[in-house]
């Protein structure tokens, strides 16, 4: 009798402390949630990016044939110069008029990836917020982590979210 | 037949209750289903009912608000005699179009457009595409088809709110009511790049725009 007493009080004692330690291993956890996202994967499969590769292709296209236009000539007026000191005035402006066509196209380039990453940053923070993140990290090539367990990478459910919300829904 | 089932009703009174709730159930339904003008204008300012959809970009907040027929018409016959009025042939009317409001809440450190624009030069242009060139940058996405904007309507405030206000919309053509009458949900698309923030798409749900519901005028 007082061998079982002595048997169910040490059950209990153990029952408690493991009791005790998953409760204590969730709270530390939930407190330290982190979480891991490849960059380039998330920029790429955004909705929003696909959308204005495929403006930024129009606008090209529609500047390639002036663009192309202007090589030609600037290439056979260079032959037909040589390797003259002073250029023509119209083969300089010719010169002039594809650069600031080419500018554009990348001012145009570079608008659009800001835009899609003030975009990001935005859809990024609520996500953090809604799952209560403590820290976000960006995981690619350029950046210095140098592993991260599986479990914490959340790149496809941020890519859902940011689609989700980019659509409007 | 008529007297054997008297009886049977008389002798099972869980029949008289079973008939009782459903009248109640019945009742309740048809209760429920009627709204009146006020009730009805509350559901569709309130931001969780699903007629308003929001965009927030730091401090700049853009929102969509579909306006229904049955919006417009209350708003229409707001304080006049609803006997002298056509209540039907104005819902006829208005359910010609699909009608949005489109509210840019500004930042809290400008209360006019010239804080915006920057400059006078700016904020005359940034006028006039407020007037007519953002008719260009709205579309309505449904199914697989993409409708321009048919009006846009701004409404200056010189200066007195800090938001741009303005009305546009969409004739239903037949595009839109076969995509609606399948069930599909529609998409405001503004292009906002004169804000520099790209494309924004505000999603509406299928059953809020179909919905009729019966408004006791």
């Amino acid at each position: 009798m007082k061998r079982l007493k002595q048997l169910s009080l040490i059950f209990i004692v153990v029952l408690n402390l493991v009791l005790i330690s998953f409760l204590l291993k969730n709270h530390y956890n939930s407190n330290l949630k982190i979480g891991v996202v490849n960059v380039e994967t998330l920029f790429n499969k955004f909705e929003m990016k696909e959308e204005l590769d495929g403006e930024y292709m129009r606008i090209t296209k529609q500047s390639q044939n002036a663009l192309d236009s202007l090589t030609t000539h600037i290439q056979r007026m260079d032959l037909v110069e040589g390797k003259a000191l002073n250029r023509s005035p119209k083969l300089n402006l010719m010169i002039v008029e594809r650069d600031k066509i080419a500018e554009q196209l990348n001012t145009i380039k570079q608008e659009f990836e800001s835009q899609i990453w003030n975009r990001l940053d935005l859809i990024i923070a609520d996500f953090g917020e809604q799952n209560e993140h403590l820290v976000l990290i960006g995981n690619d090539d350029k950046s210095k982590v140098l592993y991260t367990k599986e479990t914490i990478d959340i790149t496809q459910d941020l890519i859902r979210y940011a689609n989700k919300k980019y659509s409007g829904r | 037949m008529i007297e054997k089932t008297r009886k049977m009703v008389r002798k099972i009174p869980s029949i008289w209750i079973l008939m009782a709730v459903v009248s109640f159930c019945c009742f309740g339904f048809v209760i429920v289903k009627i709204e009146t003008p006020n009730s009805y204008m509350k559901k569709v300012i309130d931001s969780s009912s699903g007629y308003i959809q929001v965009h927030e970009f730091g401090e700049v907040k853009l929102k969509v608000r579909y306006q229904s027929p049955e919006e417009l018409c209350i708003k229409q016959t707001m304080g006049r005699d609803s006997e002298f009025l056509d209540v039907s042939q104005l819902k006829k009317e208005f359910d010609q179009s699909m009608d949005f409001e489109l509210e840019i809440l500004l930042p809290s450190a400008t209360n006019d457009l010239t804080k915006v624009a920057g400059s006078t030069m700016a904020y005359q242009e940034l006028v006039n595409y407020l007037a007519f060139g953002i008719q260009e940058d709205l579309t309505l996405s449904i199914d697989e088809a993409i409708i321009k904007c048919d009006f846009v309507h701004f409404e200056r405030n010189y200066g007195i709110s800090p938001k741009v206000v303005l009305q546009f919309g969409f004739h239903k053509k037949e595009t839109i009511q076969r995509g609606l009458n399948s069930g599909s949900d529609i998409r405001i698309r503004f292009d906002a790049n004169r804000f520099n923030l790209g494309p924004i798409y505000f999603h509406f749900e299928n059953d809020l725009i179909t919905d009729k519901p019966f408004i006791l005028y």
